[in-house]
């Protein structure tokens, strides 16, 4: 069987925690933090190296709800609520930031909104099988941010589309289209690898060498 | 039901339960896939392949250290039971020697000197202009406000309300409120001064000196400042502050420190105010440090074909500073060679000159202009 790891199915787990966090409970509100503190990081990271900035970022995040804890809402998806509300805080900040002239990457060209794409070209998933991860690294990060975010909430979240959208603030096709549309990008960085090769095709090649 | 047998690598990661089994092992995704699995074993290198690519995927956006993990939360902890603490107390007695309690050891280091040190020492004319700001700021508050003067040679530290000190130089003075405000903790110097602040996100420590109100934003970090005739200059090592130039007109604590109007200074950087322009301008140290500490990186860096964009990774890290640059322009840049530490210019010049490019410096950020390479 195959072994899965880091993220366990702790939803329920979460949701327990927040009505004791709601009404009082420091330990229980630490446990949310500990659980969602790595996967909040890794997030805000798509939208900036200042990692400064990123951890002041959740901090203040969290001793804000810690603070309006009875007005929060009573049960949220809680992954998605934490993802959510650091992306508007982070947004906020970095766009301040930007009209200061600091160096800010989130509204460059690349993030801008690009809706109805077509997409021609088939992407070849077999490609990465053999990549090191730091060489997926790379390739990820040479995608435009707002692909690079669609990237991290379905394959380091696993949320669904639709769940990415309600984060994204984008519609559902939107989100397939970022998606198809960065795994083809992604394809571009391995040219050298085998080229459209169908699965069956590929392991038949195996078999006969 | 849908019909997986026909799915493709493809198909399968791009499937939102197989994602949500793979990565979070959500229950009923898990019942569904665990059981598939078993009953299409001809498939299993399929699926094998595509949990083994998804987890590649994930770990690729991984950035984060255990150690930095626990201390962060270690710190969110701690602002938590201090943001409880302060509550406590504004309900009940606003008692001062509670404040003791809450001092944590993330502490920050500010020194901002003030212009009158210098003035009242070497001038005949004691108390210069600035000395006569700082009077008129708390001459209405003194009722309410508590003043330390240090006539004495040595340095003076001085304890505020909320557990943070002040290390005040000769000649210097300080102003506080006797007990804080529940928004904001307010100082006013005259003078030069070390501040170690305790960490309150629920109330900013605010100094003000001369033109100038210095805000504290992050956890641990010096804030240097040094005076000369024209210019009053604030220096980061490492953390984050913001700093704001002030209205003299106005009442300082009245004037909205917003976010529009700050200055964000990050490690590496310093900004100087000219009072003759009456403008701040923001740009680099002369030196630029590691904001490292030696010891836990590496003497030189080496580059083996390295693209440029981990090349100039590394040096972001480092030295905690910004570098920008075209990122698709350089794409196909790499860098052989192995550079000293230490000396942030002599590296930047030695790899534009591999890569045929230059730098600038432009507020305080470094920007490179290159070409493609082949």
């Amino acid at each position: 069987m195959i072994k899965v790891d880091r993220i366990p199915s702790d939803e329920a787990e979460l949701a327990q925690l927040w009505i004791r966090f709601r009404s009082g409970d420091g330990d229980a509100f630490d446990s949310i933090a500990a659980l969602r503190y790595r996967e909040l990081y890794n997030y805000a990271t798509r939208f900036t190296k200042d990692t400064e900035l990123v951890k002041d970022c959740i901090q203040d995040l969290f001793l804000e709800l810690w603070s309006r804890r009875e007005n929060l809402v009573e049960n949220p998806y809680v992954t998605v609520y934490l993802i959510k509300s650091l992306r508007n805080n982070l947004l906020r900040k970095l766009k301040i930031q930007k009209r200061l002239g600091n160096s800010v990457d989130i509204q460059d060209d690349t993030y801008a909104f690009t809706d109805g794409l077509t997409v021609e070209s088939e992407w070849i998933a077999e490609e990465f099988l053999h990549e090191s991860e730091q060489t997926i690294r790379q390739a990820i990060a040479q995608l435009p941010k707002r692909q690079q975010e669609v990237i991290f909430l379905k394959y380091y979240e696993g949320l669904s589309n639709e769940e990415i959208a309600s984060i994204m603030d984008i519609e559902k096709q939107t989100v397939a289209n970022f998606l198809y549309r960065s795994l083809t990008q992604l394809k571009k960085h391995f040219p050298s690898i085998i080229k459209l090769l169908p699965m069956p095709f590929f392991k038949l090649l195996c078999q006969l060498q | 039901m849908q019909d997986y047998t026909n799915y493709t690598i493809k198909d399968f990661i791009l499937d939102d339960s197989f994602c949500r089994w793979v990565l979070r092992n959500a229950s009923e995704d898990a019942v569904f896939w665990e059981k598939w699995t078993q009953e299409h074993p001809q498939h299993a290198e399929v699926v094998a392949d595509a949990c083994d690519l998804i987890k590649k995927v994930r770990d690729a956006q991984d950035n984060l250290s255990e150690n930095e993990l626990r201390e962060e939360l270690k710190r969110l902890t701690k602002s938590r039971k201090e943001m409880d603490a302060s509550q406590v107390a504004v309900k009940t007695t606003p008692k001062l020697s509670l404040a003791w309690l809450w001092k944590v050891a993330a502490i920050l280091v500010i020194s901002i000197a003030g212009f009158v040190f210098y003035l009242s020492k070497y001038s005949s004319f004691p108390f210069g202009n600035y000395y006569s700001a700082y009077q008129q700021r708390v001459e209405s508050k003194k009722d309410l406000f508590q003043e330390v003067l240090n006539d004495d040679k040595t340095p003076k530290v001085v304890s505020l309300p909320d557990g943070s000190k002040i290390i005040l130089k000769m000649g210097s003075r300080v102003s506080f409120p006797k007990v804080f405000s529940e928004k904001r903790r307010d100082v006013y110097l005259s003078g030069e001064a070390f501040f170690d602040v305790v960490k309150d996100p629920t109330k900013p420590f605010v100094v003000y000196a001369n033109e100038l109100a210095t805000k504290v934003l992050g956890t641990s970090f010096t804030i240097s400042s040094y005076e000369k005739d024209k210019e009053v200059k604030v220096i980061v090592k490492t953390g984050r502050v913001s700093v704001f130039s002030l209205n003299k007109e106005q009442e300082p604590a009245e004037q909205l420190l917003t976010e529009e109007a700050e200055l964000i200074l990050t490690p590496n950087q310093q900004v100087v105010f000219n009072r003759n322009e009456n403008r701040l301008k923001r740009s680099l140290v002369a030196i630029p440090e590691p904001i490292k500490p030696i010891s836990t990186v590496h003497k030189s860096l080496i580059f083996d074909r390295t693209p440029i964009s981990q090349v100039f990774d590394s040096l972001e890290e480092i030295y905690g500073i910004s570098i920008t640059y075209d990122n698709e322009l350089l794409l196909k840049c790499q860098l052989t060679a192995e550079l000293e530490k230490g000396k942030l210019f002599e590296m930047l010049d030695l790899i534009c000159k591999a890569i045929e490019a230059r730098y600038e410096l432009i507020d305080g950020q470094v920007v490179v202009y290159g070409k493609r390479c082949n």
